[in-house]
């Protein structure tokens, strides 16, 4: 019943449909008083802290809210989200109730789905943020469907991810356009090529492209598998890797331990590739001084995942107006306009610029494209997130078969 | 010893002291055999353990993490002996090796980071002699570090252990009267090498045997280096248990905690081959030492030659290295210097560096200074049997935190400090320090306590100070230094402590330790290059402070030794 439930909701057109049963049978926050209470408190705000850049950007928030609210903001750095999912479960465990050390939350996916199931979250809210009426909930349904579980609320879209990979244009000028011709150059190219150890999250989505490009139908992949099946669908898979991994980097032995570890390697010289789930991290990167200008960015015809990440408040955090406010600022144009420029983030916005104003559509059209970002004029051909226990299950075989 | 008020006080002290750290480790044990009421396990079972032995790789894992602990502390100890042996050919030598080993004490995490930009493919060993020597325009594909044999994270750990084994064994030789030992062994036809292994081996290695074990303990069970040095597919046993440790899942998190019992068996098996293998060589020495055939020594020469080479320069080049990263702009393979320099890495490191450097000293200051003013009265009543007061279980209580592995307390710690509602607070991340710190502290400082004569306090009681009045007028300034040192080597631990301050702190409590790894991991060279240095800098300060209280082989070695020559 619940994966029929998910599955009807998958498609774009319904996700509109999503929006509204939650947003009229509760009565809305009411900000002005949020605001009130919130002067002068803390947000502890717990965010992936992997990215120097993302962090900085934070940063960036916690000057802006502090002008705006009275707020001080705190990131708090994860290498992982499901340490934060970890926290709430023990303070589930312990009775406490409120008062509790998370105040806002950076997730998706399955951290969201687990999250959930455990009831961890406070929601749902979403709708009620005033800037939530900007958000382009029928041109990109992933803002309220995270990897095919409807969010209800219970997180906010802050931002669009699409999965792409780099190269060294120095190297050789054309990358390959198709997952084969991919693999035709990681086979001519020895040792050029790896991905970041599952369940690094941008090593688990690379193996989830190979779902689609083994020939899994995508509408499989929206729906839960179990182990068995898992076995019979995935067997093409594994051979693909099992086939490839000898002419990987370290002879598929050995794997870097994040996304910036894959990225440091290219910028060594010691691949040709690199990927990432921000399509102007490459711009970014040479921006920092940290890759060589001659990298580029592309994405296989095949296409490519792309997904939403958000905002989520524990059920029991100990400053929720603050949080709130705090994720307001976040899907505001000013700070979507910030974290969409490439020398900053680069992170797609969630906003439908068609219903902003000008001076604030303004923001985002005179933002600066930079040679080393995904190409505009890219046929955008975008994959869905499967059903979060594909990806464990991945993770889980992959382990079983490369990582021991 | 009569049960004076005084032992009776410390007793009471020492079950204190020791309380944390038994609250810690039982609150990890009954998870591991399915005792978490509240966290969804409700036994007696063996249901973690069977979570834990489905973990993939798991014989493996637990071989080179084991492995990798062991073989590393043999080589360090090894050295050790060498380099001291060699340095105290020369006097003066000694006075040099106390300015370079606080130097080498290099954190961990920093230390790992800085060996793998010597010697990974595109790291500068290889660059000094690419391509003239080797051809190689591009790195070459090479599975090294994280080498399946370990090899590459055991030569880190024991090249980084054995600095804190010198500034030990430095400790002990300046309390041994060797000189008289030489003199009178060389009196007796010894020839100075033979001498050195007849009359100060033995009891320069009895003493050095629970640094050693530390060592043994720390290799075993190391998180922060094996994340940089050691295999990924499979992991040591130490990063496998650690990621459980974090998972969301309960019977994950159970299966973690036995884990953490299996590293500890891991652990004391190691400990027992390497005694076994400690008591061999003392043996082979002793035999040796006797026999009338006079050997040339040159090999044992050219060892000390080695490891005098090595460990120092691996720690200079290690520095550079991390000055160098954290300078850097371009910097491709093969070439051997960076394009350009700049201070932009510095400065986006900033607004992280200078409140991670301020909350590091806010524990470590503290905790260090509470843990010696703990140490110094269960010290003065360590009697021969090496127990505190009159409760011998309670005294190895204290001795649990340096053997066994952090995870071991920590999940224990974390309930405990959620109980109490100060979990993610800078109280709970200090007193899980102080339990870690606190050994330490003895360790270092037991050594010139135990050879501090009984008979100066006598001397001064009997003249009619009261206990405490003696040990401040008679013993506590000849004792500064030593405990200076201790104060030194505290502070460091405490700043180095990354998974209590991770999981105590809840991620909030970032130091430059949690915020090393985090750079390392998000794979910034230049950032943990930057960051890396600060931290090894911080603590490499603090080993300045016993210098105030007079240099090494002065007044206060001197002192110590006048009354057995007398």
């Amino acid at each position: 019943m619940r994966a029929m439930h998910r599955r009807g909701f998958v498609l774009g057109a319904t996700a509109a449909l999503v929006a509204t049963p939650w947003q009229s049978c509760r009565a809305a926050l009411d900000f002005a008083a949020i605001r009130v209470r919130a002067r002068g408190s803390t947000v502890y705000f717990y965010a992936w802290g992997g990215s120097p850049e993302i962090n900085r950007y934070i940063a960036w928030v916690g000057e802006r809210v502090g002008e705006l609210y009275g707020i001080r903001l705190v990131q708090v750095k994860l290498a992982d989200t499901a340490e934060a999912v970890a926290i709430l479960i023990a303070e589930k465990a312990a009775g406490r109730e409120s008062g509790g050390s998370i105040d806002l939350l950076w997730i998706n996916g399955e951290n969201f789905a687990e999250a959930r199931r455990r009831d961890l979250l406070f929601g749902p809210f979403a709708q009620d943020l005033p800037n939530f009426r900007l958000v382009d909930v029928a041109g990109k349904p992933s803002t309220v469907i995270d990897s095919t579980l409807p969010t209800e609320g219970y997180e906010a879209p802050w931002g669009m991810a699409r999965f792409v990979f780099f190269w060294d244009s120095a190297a050789f000028p054309e990358p390959p356009l198709s997952f084969p011709a991919l693999f035709e150059r990681i086979r001519a190219r020895p040792g050029r090529f790896t991905y970041p150890a599952p369940p690094d999250f941008v090593g688990s989505t690379f193996l989830e492209h190979l779902l689609y490009v083994t020939g899994i139908p995508a509408h499989r992949l929206q729906r839960a598998v179990d182990a068995s099946s898992f076995e019979t669908w995935t067997a093409p898979l594994f051979a693909l890797l099992d086939d490839l991994h000898p002419h990987f980097w370290r002879r598929g032995r050995q794997f870097p331990l994040s996304q910036g570890q894959l990225h440091q390697l290219l910028a060594d010289g010691e691949l040709d590739f690199s990927m990432s789930f921000n399509p102007a991290e490459a711009a970014n990167l040479v921006l920092a001084g940290w890759m060589p200008a001659s990298v580029r960015t592309f994405v296989p015809a095949e296409g490519t995942i792309a997904n939403s990440h958000y905002l989520a408040i524990p059920w029991n955090a100990a400053n929720r107006d603050g949080a709130l406010l705090v994720a307001d600022f976040l899907l505001s144009p000013e700070a979507q306009a910030k974290k969409l420029d490439p020398a900053v983030w680069g992170d797609g916005t969630v906003l439908a610029l068609d219903r902003l104003a000008p001076e604030e559509r303004a923001r985002f059209d005179s933002l600066p494209r930079h040679p080393s970002m995904l190409p505009p004029d890219v046929p955008a051909r975008t994959l869905s997130e499967p059903h979060p226990s594909w990806k464990e299950r991945l993770e889980l075989g992959w382990k079983q078969r490369y990582g021991a | 010893m009569t049960a004076s008020p005084e032992s009776k006080a410390v007793s009471i002290a020492v079950l204190l002291l020791a309380i944390p750290a038994l609250a810690g480790l039982v609150a990890t044990l009954l998870p591991a055999f399915g005792v978490a009421p509240g966290f969804g396990a409700y036994g007696p079972d063996l249901a973690p353990w069977r979570r834990l032995l489905a973990e993939p790789g798991l014989p493996r894992a637990l071989l080179s993490g084991t492995g990798a602990g062991l073989a590393s502390t043999i080589l360090a100890v090894l050295a050790a002996h060498f380099i001291l042996a060699h340095l105290h050919l020369s006097g003066r030598l000694v006075r040099l090796a106390h300015g370079i080993a606080p130097l080498l004490a290099l954190p961990h995490a920093v230390f790992a980071i800085g060996f793998a930009f010597l010697v990974q493919p595109s790291g500068l060993l290889l660059r000094l002699i690419s391509p003239w020597a080797t051809g190689f325009e591009q790195p070459p594909d090479w599975r090294f570090p994280g080498d399946p044999w370990t090899i590459s994270l055991t030569l880190g750990l024991a090249l980084r252990e054995t600095p804190f084994l010198l500034l030990a064994g430095l400790a002990v030789l300046a309390r041994m009267p060797t000189a008289t030992y030489l003199a009178v062994a060389r009196s007796l036809g010894h020839q100075w090498g033979r001498a050195w292994l007849a009359v100060v081996l033995p009891p320069l290695q009895r003493a050095l045997r629970l640094p050693a074990l530390a060592v043994l303990a720390y290799g075993c069970s190391a998180v922060d280096m094996a994340l940089v040095l050691g295999p990924s597919t499979p992991p040591t046993l130490a990063v496998l248990v650690a990621r459980l440790a974090v998972e969301p899942a309960p019977e994950l998190r159970h299966a973690a905690a036995a884990g953490a019992v299996l590293q500890l068996l891991a652990i004391l098996l190691a400990a027992a081959v390497f005694l076994f293998l400690e008591r061999l060589l003392l043996r082979l020495v002793a035999r040796r030492s006797r026999s009338s055939r006079r050997g040339k020594g040159e090999g044992r020469v050219w060892a000390s030659g080695v490891a005098m080479t090595i460990v120092p320069g691996t720690g200079l080049l290690v520095l550079s290295q991390l000055l160098l990263w954290s300078l850097a702009g371009s910097w491709r393979f093969p070439a051997l210097l960076p394009d350009a320099l700049t201070f932009e890495h510095w400065r986006r490191a900033s607004p992280q560096l200078v409140p991670a450097a301020t909350t590091s000293l806010l524990l470590a200051l503290p905790v260090a200074a509470v843990a010696v003013a703990a140490a110094v009265p269960l010290l003065r009543r360590r009697d021969a049997t090496g127990h505190y007061g009159r409760l011998p279980a309670a005294s190895a209580l204290l001795w649990l935190p340096l053997v066994l592995p952090q995870l071991a307390f920590l999940p224990g710690f974390q309930f405990l400090a959620l109980v109490c509602g100060i979990d993610g607070t800078l109280t709970a991340v200090a007193l899980a320090h102080f339990v870690f710190v606190l050994p330490y502290v003895l360790l270092v400082a037991a050594g010139p306590f135990a050879a501090m004569p009984d008979r100066y306090g006598e001397v001064a009681r009997l003249l009619g100070s009261r206990p405490i009045g003696a040990f401040l007028r008679a013993e506590a300034p000849l004792l500064l230094r030593p405990l200076a040192v201790a104060f030194a080597v505290g502070a460091s631990v405490s700043m180095a402590l990354y998974l209590p301050t991770l999981l105590l702190g809840g991620g909030r409590v970032a130091t430059l330790s949690t915020e090393t790894i985090a750079f390392t991991l998000s794979g910034d060279r230049r950032l943990a290059a930057a960051t890396g240095l600060l931290f090894a800098v911080l603590p490499g300060l603090l080993f300045l402070v016993p210098f105030l209280f007079g240099a090494p082989g002065g007044k206060a070695r001197r002192a110590a030794h006048r009354p057995r020559s007398l």
